[in-house]
């Protein structure tokens, strides 16, 4: 009786072992892979030695092509997700504030650009950024332009589909937290002598923390990740990229070894950003809110 | 000129008429109740004068000066909301300190007037807690404290004490009187529950479709209701419509055709002409229940519900179709009237009033 009883209680363990074995095959047994491949070698014409050596961990950090490359990746993380706060903000306070027949409309239109591609995205924008595309012909044509600007093949162009790729997944992330807040919230704090720019600073933005956060989480590790983006569009200034890199010791090199490195070295910086980052949200205590505690 | 005053307010949602006041004055210090069912546009006047409701026309004046079209921060006024609307982020102290924030006052002056304001709502101690660490009366006395920390010209309470239970609720109508008094602030009070508005105010406004039916001391709304719809909704009384079909001067006895029973005889003082419909309001304390006729003029009828009170039984009678409650407070529980039993019901000519309309 009593074994029942235990079990009966742990039942939920049993529930656990499916996505628990996915999460083993899937991810844990590649990532001891892809650790074991980076303290390897790679024979130029032999592929994969399997020795245990710093040597590419060495070269990765007493060469300032591969720092610089790093440092641009997450610099590009940061300045991506802050763009992408900014035109996704008010995307989702309109939403959280528009009655029920628009909030229909625009989930629709948030959510379309999730059933295509991505490589069809990055295409559509190279018709409209390229030297005949629309965006130039138009400044052309208002003479703010001389002659095209290159928005492709360059950083601006990177940024500029980076921002559209993950404005929808922002703001999604976002409407939840500015629904919470209450309209007799923002009264009282009217009321008691704030104005506009007061009720933004002290009520909405503190109170919409934890949707800029995991916002600002997932965005960050999908522009830190993504290779797709400046390979098609980013030319020479997309193989500063860390990703890209990646990319090429892989299929370029065959340079297994070093690949995974650069993967290993890329996981521990920006995991160990997103830990420091969310530590000192929460140490700003504007985590404590969460609804359901709240009365009511 | 009055502290408060309104003047032509008025407010249309949608060919919807929500508020529509001619005239209301209120006097410094004067605890007022805006008191109507729902959609009586009760809320929508206390929202205006708040500021987050613009109306189409008309004026508002607060110490003299119009704020009709003052923005709302300006307005120097305090607004506990029924949902007490605390900032979840906020602990209770920085809650209480907020509208100190704009005015011009140095920190320790900050310091000082929200332990002040601790200390009168009762909740010293507590000034490092979350709301969501609050009791629900807790919250409401927060929200209490921030309104008034700032000395505003008027407090506004929307339905502040509905969310509470019953007990809770009793007990916090004495402290927010109490609270009221200390600090003898303009207060203007918005509910449904014609209880709260009668033992709080000193004076009651009775609200029916936007209009003004009824101003007056909560003893003379309940004593003297102008009209059936303040009668009916101040408390629970018998409204009995019929036509006078005699009357006996000398004896103050009427009798009286209804359109629903047999004609029955009522005492009253007031002069009514034979002919004329009218409605009578009886008050159910006001009737006399006896198993036998006390006096010429009893009126027989048969129980048709009853429930204890404790303090009193609470009897519905049936006379034909007609239906009356009444309030027996000389509880004899072993010798209660049941269900079915007949019964001569007197009326007392101080509890009956005549309305026209």
């Amino acid at each position: 009786m009593d074994l029942r009883n235990y079990l009966k209680k742990r039942i939920y363990l049993f529930f656990l072992v499916p996505p628990l074995m996915v999460l083993t095959v899937f991810l844990l047994i590649p990532l001891a892979i892809l650790l074991q491949y980076s303290f390897s070698t790679h024979i130029p014409g032999q592929g994969l030695k399997m020795v245990f050596t710093l040597s590419n961990y060495l070269r990765f950090v007493t060469d300032k092509y591969y720092l610089n490359g790093l440092l641009i990746t997450l610099g590009t993380g940061l300045l991506v997700v802050i763009i992408t706060l900014l035109f996704a903000y008010p995307v989702a306070y309109l939403y959280s504030k528009a009655s029920f027949r628009y909030r229909g409309l625009l989930l629709i239109m948030l959510l379309s650009p999730f059933y295509t591609n991505v490589i069809v995205k990055i295409y559509g924008w190279m018709v409209i950024l390229g030297r005949q595309g629309i965006v130039n012909k138009m400044l052309i044509n208002y003479n703010l332009l001389e002659r095209p600007f290159e928005f492709l093949y360059s950083y601006i162009g990177v940024i500029i589909i980076m921002v559209y790729v993950h404005v929808p997944m922002m703001t999604l992330l976002l409407i939840g937290p500015i629904q919470n807040i209450k309209d007799s919230w923002i009264e009282s704090a009217r009321i008691c002598g704030a104005r506009n720019l007061d009720v933004i600073k002290n009520i909405i933005l503190p109170l919409s923390v934890p949707g800029i956060l995991s916002g600002a989480i997932i965005v960050y590790t999908a522009v830190i990740a993504a290779f797709i983006i400046p390979l098609l569009v980013g030319g020479d200034w997309g193989k500063r990229f860390i990703s890209v890199m990646m990319y090429t010791h892989i299929n370029v090199t065959q340079n297994w070894a070093f690949a995974s490195t650069i993967a290993v070295i890329l996981i521990i910086t920006s995991l160990s950003i997103i830990i420091t980052f969310s530590r000192l949200v929460k140490s700003m205590k504007v985590g404590v809110l969460v609804s359901e505690k709240f009365n009511r | 000129m009055a502290f408060v005053e309104i003047k032509g307010l008025k407010k249309t949602f949608k060919n919807l008429v929500a508020t529509d006041i001619d005239h209301l004055e209120i006097e410094e210090g004067e605890f007022v109740s805006l008191l109507g069912p729902s959609g009586c546009g009760k809320t929508t006047t206390l929202r205006c004068i708040a500021g987050s409701i613009e109306p189409d026309g008309g004026s508002i004046f607060v110490r003299g000066r119009e704020i009709t079209h003052v923005p709302i921060y300006k307005r120097k006024l305090g607004l506990v909301f029924q949902d007490y609307a605390l900032f979840p982020h906020m602990t209770v102290f920085d809650n209480v300190a907020y509208g100190l924030r704009y005015r011009d006052i140095s920190k320790a002056e900050v310091k000082k007037k929200v332990s002040e304001a601790f200390e009168l709502v009762g909740l010293v101690g507590f000034e490092d807690r979350y709301p969501h660490q609050l009791s629900g009366g807790q919250q409401q006395r927060i929200a209490f404290a921030r309104s008034v920390v700032y000395e505003p010209d008027v407090l506004l309470l929307d339905e502040p004490l509905s969310n509470l239970d019953f007990k809770l609720r009793k007990a916090m109508r004495f402290e927010l009187k109490r609270m009221q008094r200390q600090l003898n602030i303009t207060t203007i009070f918005v509910t449904h529950d014609q209880q709260e508005a009668l033992s709080l105010s000193d004076r009651v406004v009775v609200m029916n479709e936007g209009k003004i039916e009824q101003i007056g001391t909560p003893n003379e709304i309940y004593e003297n209701p102008i009209s059936v719809f303040v009668a009916d909704f101040i408390g629970s009384t018998n409204i009995i419509r019929g036509v006078v079909t005699h009357c006996d001067v000398a004896k103050g006895i009427y009798e009286v055709r209804l359109s629903s029973s047999p004609t029955i005889s009522i005492p009253f003082k007031e002069r009514v002409k034979v002919g004329e419909e009218i409605n009578f309001i009886i008050k159910p304390e006001k009737i006399d229940l006896g198993r036998t006729p006390r006096g010429e003029h009893a009126v027989e009828g048969k129980i048709s519900g009853a429930s204890y009170l404790g303090s009193a039984f609470n009897y519905q009678i049936r006379i034909g179709e007609l239906k009356l409650e009444a309030l027996d407070s000389q509880v004899d529980y072993r010798n209660r009237y049941e269900i079915g039993d007949s019964i001569f019901l007197t009326f007392d000519p101080e509890g009956v009033k005549v309305l026209r309309r």
